[in-house]
């Protein structure tokens, strides 16, 4: 896998954040709000005072005019856990610059914005199982762990994002915030079972397509031989306009019914190409979506 | 349009190897799909012009083609021939002199080469006024501007060059101003084996192929001052970069000398060979080993004498005696006394008025010399040993039984006696020459001896040698050159025997090919050698270093080369072709 992040692109990565909808309950203290009391500027609540306060936090303002004594509380900023859950199986090694190619660069990019965050970083990679990754961690350290390992994946293997989610569960006991990041080419939705596990475990998960501009719109013609890269299976079709548009049709089909399925369980989706320049997918697309801010 | 390199479009031909190799690839493509089961079941489209298309033209092999097509046209040189306004005159100078007639490697001669390029020139403007100049020692002009076309290829098809020496650059000058003049001509192409060095700069030079080169550059042929024979004088160049054994040979049609020398690279040398036994009046020099330029490997002499002997006979005719006299020189028989070389008086005598060389053999003349009784004699003294008529003559193998007594006159020299009796006498006064033979030949065995046509040859030799001032000369090709001295004019031959048209009392011309020519006059037949001037021999290795290398033309760019354009056009359609190739690849999803 080449090098696929550098100084410059991380620069312009350093105004955005990471939008967390809930107060998570984090471990540590980070910059997201915590369903916890805690020390921070951004007031919270008063409360009665109780032995053992703190007694700085006493509004005695209110004192004077209340004569009573309340305690101010805060918002406890805990930090988030992000798990990057990144599909390495074959169908990602289409295209060039492949899908794999692509995704590793997104997942590079969120995992320096999550560690920039002060929260922790764990990297996923998976095809029908999981790859072994990264648990999550917080510091910089954990970024140059994140791109070697993802410069020594190389694709391969068939898809399982119910498989792997199922095993990612049971690796990891803290809800976080899960980016899952696939070309999501299944028959069906299979992994709807595996997302609503990660939802009831109080996940905050978000979908993010990679697909091929070929992927989408084929641009070939004539009599073809087409081979499955996963599972090798072939089909001979001769090619035309007509072939053309009803496979764009059928695909459409395909991604509606991922959106559908997303939008019904609150789940954001993304979907990109790889002629898709990454800055402008995450500048806009997940800006304008609310991930990033 | 004009191709310079034709033959690359048989490079073609590697069409069908592209082709051939298309055809063998499967025509069924492979393409990986991230999932199959999105195609499954859609319906196939044979007939869509998509796939028709596709079916029947692919890109690749297109593109491959015209790589191929554009890299063969750029190989055949392709060039656009523009008649530009720029180009007004067109001047092409062959070198006709005798150089080039030097045989090249592949059997032609210089000047073929030179007329191939003056040809193609000739082609490259065909729309340009051209004019074809042959220069030599007698500058010629072959096609003059306003010629057609046809009559300037065949003008320069038909030309041969000449045995001149080069000619100038003010001949050519001169040549160029009577066609138009200098100005009228954008472009002065001298096609030469050799530099000229005093060319103007805005004249071009193309330089035809030169050779090593073993040459004669000077001959000439002398009597010996004590008239043993001559000595040969020679020149000899040996313009290469190698040693070379050279054998030099004189001939003078009867006998032959040579001299084996060896002789430096680049290197000249003169060489004085005597030749003793010679009395010849014709004389060839040659060089061996020859070379690719044979005419100057051999050179030709003529000792000015006249190559026949006109004689009167008085009295009975003697066959042994004519014999011996034919084997000097031709003979001819003339009745008249002014007319003849020589008078031979055979067992008779001759008037006392007669004059000239007068050769008597058993006879005498009135009031000069009486013969008188016969007597018997035994040995043969040599009363004057050192007498020229004895040169090369044994006189000790003559046999005499008997001779007449003779009153001789005063003054009279005796060179043989035997007791009393004078056998051979010379005598000379202003009015003539006697050599006198007293015995009748039949009783003696000077027949049968080798050395009578000797004793005869030294009478000749003296005879008739013409006065050295027109002697020891010879000619050079293009010269002028003087017949006067041998008396009127009555034919001239060049060495093919052609004849040589003279206009009446004009007593010069200007051979045009080397070898003995034959001039005819009322005193006899002379030889005139002719030799090609040395000068074509020179050496050239030095200017060649100067001025080498076949000058660009300054209006070359008026032939436009569109093979870069060709060649541009091959490296685009190769990027686009890797385009298609590369995006191809991606189409067909490869894993990375």
């Amino acid at each position: 896998m080449p090098t696929f992040i550098d100084e410059a692109f991380l620069q312009r990565l350093s105004n955005l954040r990471f939008i967390v909808k809930g107060r998570r309950k984090g471990h540590l203290a980070g910059l997201h709000a915590s369903p916890r009391a805690g020390v921070s500027l951004e007031f919270a609540d008063y409360r009665a005072y109780a032995p053992g306060d703190d007694f700085r936090y006493i509004d005695w303002n209110v004192v004077g005019r209340l004569d009573r004594l309340l305690v101010k509380t805060y918002v406890h900023e805990a930090d988030l856990p992000i798990y990057l859950l990144v599909d390495f199986s074959a169908s990602m090694g289409i295209g060039v610059p492949s899908k794999a190619h692509y995704a590793a660069h997104l997942t590079a990019a969120m995992a320096y914005l999550g560690l920039r965050g002060l929260d922790r970083v764990g990297l996923f990679p998976f095809t029908d199982q999981l790859i072994p990754g990264l648990p999550a961690r917080h510091g910089m350290a954990q970024m140059g762990r994140t791109l070697r390992l993802l410069r020594g994946i190389e694709p391969g293997g068939h898809t399982s994002i119910h498989a792997a989610v199922l095993e990612f569960l049971a690796q990891t006991r803290e809800s976080g915030l899960t980016i899952l990041i696939s070309d999501f080419l299944a028959s069906g939705v299979e992994f709807a079972d595996g997302l609503a596990r990660l939802l009831h475990r109080g996940d905050e998960v978000i979908l993010l397509q990679v697909l091929d501009p070929d992927d989408v719109v084929p641009r070939t013609a004539g009599t073809t031989r087409l081979v499955d890269v996963e599972s090798s299976q072939q089909l001979t079709l001769t090619i035309g306009q007509r072939t053309i548009d009803e496979y764009a049709d059928r695909i459409r089909r395909n991604l509606e019914q991922l959106r559908s399925f997303s939008f019904e369980r609150g789940i954001p989706y993304f979907r990109t190409t790889t002629d898709v320049p990454i800055e402008q997918f995450l500048h806009h697309d997940l800006r304008n979506g609310g991930v990033l801010r | 349009m004009t191709l310079s390199n034709p033959a690359a479009f048989f490079l073609l031909f590697a069409s069908l190897l592209v082709i051939l190799l298309h055809f063998l690839r499967a025509r069924e493509r492979r393409r990986e799909v991230s999932a199959l089961f999105l195609w499954e079941g859609l319906p196939g489209d044979p007939q869509s012009r998509a796939a028709r298309i596709r079916q029947q033209l692919d890109p690749l092999i297109v593109l491959q083609l015209a790589i191929l097509l554009a890299l063969v046209t750029a190989l055949a040189q392709p060039g656009w021939r523009m008649r530009t306004a720029g180009l007004s005159g067109l001047a092409i100078v062959l070198d006709g002199s005798a150089s080039m007639r030097t045989l090249t490697d592949d059997g032609t001669t210089r000047y073929d080469r030179a007329v191939g390029e003056a040809r193609s020139l000739v082609d490259r403007y065909a729309s340009t006024a051209t004019a074809v100049i042959q220069l030599s020692g007698r500058p010629a002009i072959l096609a003059r501007p306003d010629s057609e076309r046809v009559d300037l290829q065949n003008a320069l098809l038909l030309s041969e060059p000449t045995w001149y020496a080069d000619g100038t650059v003010d001949a050519l000058q001169a040549l160029l101003g009577s066609v138009g003049g200098t100005s009228q001509f954008e472009r002065v192409v001298v096609l030469s084996d050799h530099p000229y060095p005093d060319l103007p700069t805005a004249f071009e030079e193309i330089l035809v192929e030169t050779g090593d080169n073993l040459a004669l550059t000077a001959f000439s042929v002398r009597d010996n001052p004590d008239r043993e024979g001559v000595s040969a004088l020679v020149s000899v160049l040996n313009d290469s970069d190698a040693y070379q054994d050279v054998t030099i040979r004189i001939d003078d049609r009867e006998n032959q000398t040579t001299l084996a020398v060896l002789m430096e690279p680049d290197s000249a040398d003169t060489f004085v060979i005597p030749f003793p036994n010679s009395r010849g009046t014709l004389f060839t020099a040659s060089v061996e080993p020859e070379d690719a330029f044979p005419a100057d490997n051999r050179r030709f002499f003529s000792l000015d004498r006249p190559i026949d002997v006109r004689v009167r006979w008085l009295g009975s005719e003697n066959r042994y005696l004519l014999a011996a006299l034919r084997s000097i020189a031709p003979v001819t028989l003339v009745d008249s006394a002014n007319d003849a070389d020589l008078t031979v008086v055979h067992a008779a005598r001759a008037p006392a008025s007669s004059t000239g060389t007068i050769l008597l053999v058993h006879a005498g003349i009135d009031d000069l010399l009486i013969q008188g009784e016969t007597a018997a004699t035994g040995q043969i003294e040599l009363a004057d040993p050192g007498h020229t008529l004895l040169h090369d003559v044994d006189p000790s193998s003559f046999r005499v039984r008997e001779a007449p007594t003779a009153s001789l006159p005063p003054g009279a020299q005796i060179v043989l006696e035997s007791g009393d009796v004078p056998l051979l006498v010379a005598y000379e006064d202003e009015r003539r020459t006697v050599i006198y033979l007293a015995p009748d030949i039949l009783d003696t065995n000077l027949p049968i001896t080798v050395d009578f046509p000797l004793l005869i040859r030294n009478v000749v030799v003296g005879l008739v040698r013409l006065s050295s001032e027109i002697s020891y000369r010879s000619a050079q090709v293009g010269e002028p050159t003087s017949l006067a001295g041998r008396g009127a004019v009555q034919a001239l031959y060049d060495a093919e025997q052609r004849p040589i048209q003279l206009p009446d009392g004009l007593t010069t011309f200007r051979p045009t090919s080397p070898g003995f020519h034959t001039l005819l006059t009322d005193r006899g037949a002379f030889a005139i050698a002719v030799n090609v001037s040395p000068e074509e021999s020179a050496f050239v290795a030095q200017a060649d270093e100067a001025r080498s290398t076949p000058v660009v033309s300054r209006s070359a760019i008026r032939d436009l080369p569109l093979w870069p354009v060709a060649a541009a056009l091959a490296i685009l359609l190769l990027l686009a072709e890797a385009h298609v190739h590369a995006n191809r690849r991606r189409l067909m999803r490869r894993t990375p």
